[in-house]
């Protein structure tokens, strides 16, 4: 069957790992000391960010990888259905 | 330069490019060529989530509390991350069901409910109000600074200027003029506003762009990068502590987390944008990656401004939330200030559009036009166009929204900080979370469980939150707060039932979810759902497997004339938008509506679903039934309606059971073809036999004609015997295959049976005195005639009683034939007093071929096939047939045949 989008599986793992990332514990562990910096930035904030544009990165690979059609390129048709997915 | 007068011109300016941009934008939409048929305006639009409170108020925020801020954004991204399948599957059901606002959502999920609608809406309205006075507090306090911009006044509170002088109150209307003219041009069955999307995805890139120049202008031309400015704040005890997040409890990050998972669908505009605005699903594929992405864009510089601000400023007094504007100002960057200030307006006025668009099509579908239904609606069946009356209504809930807004912000507002407000409404819009993703997964979800888990969750919320702000206020006693009401300790808004360690946010969001969702779950499962409630549930579970999404809704059978439906939706969306969809309709069925002669229940669904875009699901569902005749389907009818799920498991049973069928005639089969070649070995075999012998004694007859002459006719009589044999076998194979394919021949006839019996023996009787056998007769004359085929009949007799002469042939014996009547009619026994038969013998032989103890009594006559001719032909003629038999005792054999008289 053709999915479109990203699968249901890889969705949710996604959702798990981005929570796992973007809270405690884990984010504890970045939060050791306000000493502790990167180019003078404070560990912390350098951590969530990059973990967040790698989030972004794997959400967008993922939606990449099974992607529909260029909508663009069919605007002005009436509204087809894509296909169907039981999800 | 910055007078009052040029900022204005420019704020209206910009509004006006605005007002010409969504211009552009519905007139395309109106030609068929959508500007924002496209992945990147759908994810753009998506970022009005991001208001002034972000603009502002994160910086404020971060100031304070450091990473803080970013939960607000991170649970948008992690949502997201899900999109794919759970926003998709909102919005297929949105799509297929014409739903246009969250209570609409709300409402028909649940059985169409009003009262759920209603519900919804009030929530909203309530919940939403302080986000909408926290826009026009941003913009009246950015326009505040930006005016006393000239230095000498910046650090000076904001005058409580009189009330022809507020700043506010021209915002609030002007945002609802302009609300009105995009928002409410006409009323449309899709409920979707091309040119508003346009002028908010444009908005969303000034916003944008002007956060990331002030920004990189804090960063790089105020400091030296990023490393200078955390480097400088390292230096300072009290601004190094930001650096961590020892000042955020685990629990408070992780509930605003979740906080804002669930706001980022429950909001009304996000619903608005993300779902009623979305033009095609696969949008939602690029979107789930964009729009994480320019929340990282927009909250990139944050900390930066917020810790150079901190610098800039130590030690004065300035809100933090101001400080995106304050920097440029006091570095004396006069049109950075002024982009920046666009830059927040574009934030606010995005957010208060969307926004009033929304909750007004909620207030004037899901609150005021089902009231009026309910009230007048005699009276509103009359009058003629009605399309008037909804853009009426919500015009007024426009104004309504944002002077309601421009109120809370003169009383209550003022007294806190951006991000509060904000974060009380993210709260008040979770309450639906519970409703709307239950309500998708969960077929079990009931409308009383939705109802009772709503007002629980919202009643606690206004507890935790909204009482006690308004103690802060001054509007009631203070010591709600500190005591209690009544000095009842435990019930403490801010720690209810004790429990501390909480900020006020996460402390409500645990106990309004914790009585939302205990409530959903458990009246869920202790009510019983209406036909109607689990036939949605059903729809809305099962979105993505509904083959047909026309077919599905059961609920309307009656008949309607079409114009009924036609002029009752050209008085709800007016002539033109009517016709265009009546005529699509008939195009798409290959129909010509004039000369159809009542609408059917397709029809009919099809009028509903045009008037739920235009007015909500549940009071389109109340103005067809005014139309429709013999509306609905009779209860009982309802209950046979099966959840799909059922249905589909009834349907494997009925597979298996099938196979199972199938299995069992399969076996059958089998063993008739077993059977069949039973039958052929064992008649080949029997005619085998005579042949052999026919031949022999043919063969020596042939070879020899020396034989004696007595010797010769010996041989000859065997040869006549087994020629006899031959002739019989093969009439009683013919008799029982006429038999079993019922092609025989029945003479049915009025007969007296005793005389048929006697009239049998006698042509036995020879036989049996030449074998010893004595014959005693009891015939019961006067029995009454019997019915059936006299030749059958005398054959079945003949048959017993030769069969009884051969057991007997031997020994000599005792024959008695009786003729008798009984219950069943009359009755034939042949009884002998031979070896008699075994009991497991019994059962069989009636059996084709089945010879009993043949090889021990090595009888040479029976071919095995009397009994069962004689078996059928009595079966036939609705008679019975059967053996009694004791080993060593001799044997019976019985039949009846029906009287005539019985009949």
């Amino acid at each position: 069957m053709n999915r479109p989008g990203p699968t249901r599986e890889k969705t949710i793992a996604l959702f798990l790992l981005g929570l796992i990332l973007f809270n405690p514990p884990f984010l504890n562990i970045f939060n050791a000391s306000a000493q502790a910096s990167l180019f003078q930035i404070p560990v912390l904030y350098i951590y969530i960010f990059s973990a967040w544009i790698f989030l972004i990165v794997l959400v967008a690979r993922a939606a990449k990888s099974a992607e529909p059609p260029e909508p663009s390129r069919q605007k002005d048709k009436p509204k087809t259905h894509p296909p169907r997915d039981a999800a | 330069m910055l007078t009052p007068w040029f900022i204005f011109i420019v704020s209206i300016g910009y509004l006006c490019l605005l007002f010409a941009i969504a211009y552009y934008g519905d007139s395309r939409a109106d030609k068929g060529e959508s500007i924002v048929r496209n992945p990147y305006i759908y994810s753009l639009s998506l970022a009005v989530y991001c208001t002034s409170w972000t603009y502002y108020g994160s910086v404020g925020r971060a100031a304070s509390g450091g990473v803080g801020f970013l939960p607000i954004y991170l649970g948008p991204t992690l949502m997201f991350t899900l999109g794919w399948f759970i926003l998709r599957k909102i919005i297929r059901i949105s799509k297929t069901y014409n739903i246009t606002s969250i209570a609409d959502f709300i409402s028909t999920r649940y059985g169409k409910s009003h009262l759920l609608g209603g519900l919804v809406t009030i929530i909203a309205l309530v919940g939403i109000m302080p986000y909408v006075s926290l826009q026009l507090k941003a913009v009246s306090t950015s326009y505040d600074i930006l005016v006393r911009y000239g230095g000498q006044d910046l650090l000076s509170a904001p005058s409580n200027g009189s009330f022809l002088t507020d700043t506010a109150l021209y915002v609030a209307l002007l945002l609802a003029a302009f609300t009105i003219l995009f928002g409410t041009r006409h009323i449309d069955a899709t409920e979707q506003h091309q040119g508003m999307v346009a002028a908010i995805a444009f908005e969303s890139i000034v916003k944008l762009l002007a956060f990331l120049a002030v920004g990189v202008f804090v960063t790089y031309s105020v400091f030296d990068g990023p490393g200078e400015i955390f480097h400088q704040a390292s230096a300072r005890p009290e601004l190094e502590a930001l650096f961590t997040m020892d000042h955020m409890g685990d629990g408070e990050w992780l509930g605003m987390t979740l906080l804002a998972m669930v706001a980022i669908v429950c909001l009304p505009r996000q619903f608005q944008v993300g779902v009623v605005e979305n033009m095609d699903e696969r949008h939602l594929a690029k979107a789930t990656w964009l729009f994480p992405l320019y929340l990282l864009a927009i909250n990139l510089f944050v900390l930066p401004i917020a810790m150079g601000g901190l610098i800039l400023f130590g030690g004065i007094n300035i809100d933090a939330d101001t400080f995106v504007l304050a920097i440029p100002i006091s570095e004396g960057n006069a049109w950075l200030a002024l982009f920046v200030f666009i830059g927040g307006l574009s934030a606010a006025t995005g957010m208060v559009i969307v926004t009033t668009i929304a909750i007004s099509t909620m207030v004037s579908n899901d609150l005021v036009m089902p009231l009026l239904l309910r009230v007048g609606r005699l009276h509103l069946s009359e009058s003629k166009n009605l399309s008037g009356l909804l853009l009426g209504i919500r015009r007024a809930a426009i104004i309504l929204i944002v002077l309601l807004g421009y109120t809370y912000f003169r009383l209550v507002g003022e007294a806190y900080a951006l991000v509060t407000i904000g974060l009380v409404a993210f709260a008040a819009a979770a309450q639906f979370g519970p409703a709307i993703f239950g309500g998708i997964f969960w077929r079990g979800a009931t409308r009383t469980g939705a109802l009772t888990g709503l007002i629980a969750g919202f009643g606690v919320w206004v507890y935790t939150l909204v009482l006690p702000s308004f103690a802060l206020s001054g509007w009631i006693d203070q010591s709600l707060i500190s005591e209690g009401p009544f000095g009842i300790n435990i019930l403490k808004p801010y720690e209810l039932f004790g429990l501390r360690g909480l900020d006020h946010i996460t402390h409500s969001l645990f106990w309004s979810m914790f009585a939302n969702i205990g409530c959903y779950l458990l009246f869920s499962l202790y009510s019983r759902p209406t036909a109607l409630e689990r036939n949605q549930a059903t729809l809305f579970v099962e979105v993505f497997r509904q083959r047909d999404k026309h077919d599905r809704d059961v609920f309307w059978r009656g008949h309607a004339a079409v114009e009924d439906l036609v002029s009752l939706a050209e008085r709800f969306i007016g002539t033109k938008r009517a016709h265009r969809g009546f005529d699509q309709y008939a195009r798409r069925r290959g129909l010509d509506l004039k000369t159809l002669p009542s609408a059917d229940a397709d029809l009919v669904k099809f009028t509903e679903r045009l008037l739920a875009g235009a007015m909500g699901g549940a009071s389109a569902r109340i103005l067809v039934a005014s139309v429709v005749k013999g509306e609905g389907v009779p209860v009982e009818e309802m209950m046979e309606i099966v959840d799909e799920a059922t249905q589909v498991i009834e349907y494997s049973h009925e597979l298996e059971k099938a196979h199972a069928e199938l299995k069992e005639a399969n076996e059958q089969l089998k063993e008739l073809d077993r059977m069949k070649d039973e039958f052929l070995s064992t008649i080949t075999h029997e005619l085998r036999t005579p042949l052999t012998s026919i031949r022999a004694f043919a063969e020596i007859l042939q070879s020899d004609p020396s034989i004696a002459a007595e010797k010769r006719q010996e041989f000859l009589d065997i040869l006549v015997k087994e020629t006899n044999r031959l002739t019989r076998l093969v009439n009683q194979v013919l008799d029982l295959a006429k038999l079993e394919s019922q092609r025989f021949d029945w003479t049915i006839e009025t007969f007296d049976l005793p005389e048929l019996v006697l009239d049998g023996t006698r042509r036995v009787e020879q036989l049996l005195e030449q074998n010893n056998i004595a014959l005693s007769l009891n015939l019961s004359p006067g029995l009454p005639p019997v019915q059936g085929d006299k030749d059958k009949i005398l054959q079945v007799v003949i048959n017993l009683i030769s069969n009884a002469q051969k057991v007997m042939e031997e020994t000599g014996g005792q024959l008695s034939v009786t003729v008798s009547k009984t219950e069943e009619g009359a009755l034939v026994t042949v009884a002998d007093n031979g070896p008699g038969i075994a009991e497991e013998d019994q059962r069989l032989i009636f059996d084709r071929f089945y010879q009993a103890n043949q090889k021990e009594r090595g009888n040479p006559m029976g071919v095995g096939l009397g009994l069962a001719i004689s078996q059928k032909i009595v079966e036939h003629l609705n008679g019975r047939i059967w053996v009694e038999s004791e080993l060593g005792l001799g044997s019976a054999f019985c039949f009846t045949l029906p009287l005539k008289e019985a009949e």
